[in-house]
């Protein structure tokens, strides 16, 4: 009895990488919400200092509050925004679809771009907001 | 070397620690609590982002908003911790370096939750001074 597997002819394919997956919507949505994700855990440090410099008095405070108002934090801030419109409307459909509903292909593809829009619309909202002001 | 038997301390350590379904559970569990309160935070810091000092800590130094405050940063480092076991569980093979990373990445959430509630409890106490 042999306990050796055959040796295979050629080499045996791996699983299908992100590298030579034709991207569709419903896996770039998938691979941006892991990032969105992570972004949104890094952006809490911002929002920690800004209440650590409320806490320590005016003078923090006020440094703090011009150090986001540059055009740097104002940028940030509109892709932590960004990234808290994806996270937020994915993570709906994400919990839809834990109960079972809209997994039929042609709703995955629209909730999938009502997705996007919401993201993109919501962070030009905010971005016309910030400058506004 | 023929081994048709795994050692039984080898294969202990293979299988399901029993705790994905708890894990799946919170993470949903949070995720729902967030949407609430996430989206009460944005309404609020978009009143009181570029608000002056005075009108800053009386708003978060109150105890409803305070209290509400702690709760949203609490679910944030709790969800945030759970969502990036699963990048790290996927994306380190090492298991050793995963379990690094995973424990660096509660105790840190712990940390930065603890150091927020601080923050509120001392803005409360100025807002009250």
């Amino acid at each position: 009895m042999s306990t050796t597997p055959p040796i295979p002819p050629y080499p045996r394919p791996l699983s299908p990488h992100l590298q030579i997956y034709r991207p569709q919507l419903t896996s770039v949505l998938s691979i941006i919400h892991r990032f969105t994700g992570i972004g949104l855990s890094v952006g809490t440090i911002p929002l920690v200092i800004w209440l650590g410099a409320i806490a320590m008095g005016p003078g923090a405070y006020l440094t703090v509050s011009l150090w986001y108002a540059s055009p740097l934090g104002v940028t940030m801030m509109l892709g932590w925004a960004f990234c808290f419109y994806f996270h937020l409307a994915n993570g709906i459909r994400h919990l839809f679809w834990d109960i079972g509903w809209g997994y039929e292909l042609t709703h995955v593809y629209r909730s999938g771009w009502l997705v996007v829009a919401s993201a993109l619309g919501l962070t030009m909202f905010t971005f016309w907001r910030m400058v506004g002001l | 070397m023929t081994d048709l038997q795994t050692p039984i301390t080898k294969i202990k350590r293979q299988g399901s620690i029993h705790q994905g379904a708890a894990h799946w559970k919170w993470q949903r569990i949070s995720g729902l609590c967030l949407i609430f309160l996430s989206l009460w935070f944005l309404v609020e810091i978009f009143t009181y982002s570029q608000a002056d000092y005075h009108t800053v800590v009386t708003w978060a130094g109150s105890p409803w908003i305070g209290a509400a405050l702690a709760l949203f940063v609490g679910m944030v480092f709790y969800h945030g911790a759970l969502g990036l076991q699963v990048v790290i569980e996927d994306y380190v093979p090492s298991s050793f370096w995963q379990m690094v990373l995973i424990i660096n990445v509660k105790i840190f959430s712990i940390i930065m939750a603890v150091l927020t509630w601080f923050f509120i409890i001392r803005i409360a106490i100025i807002a009250n001074g």
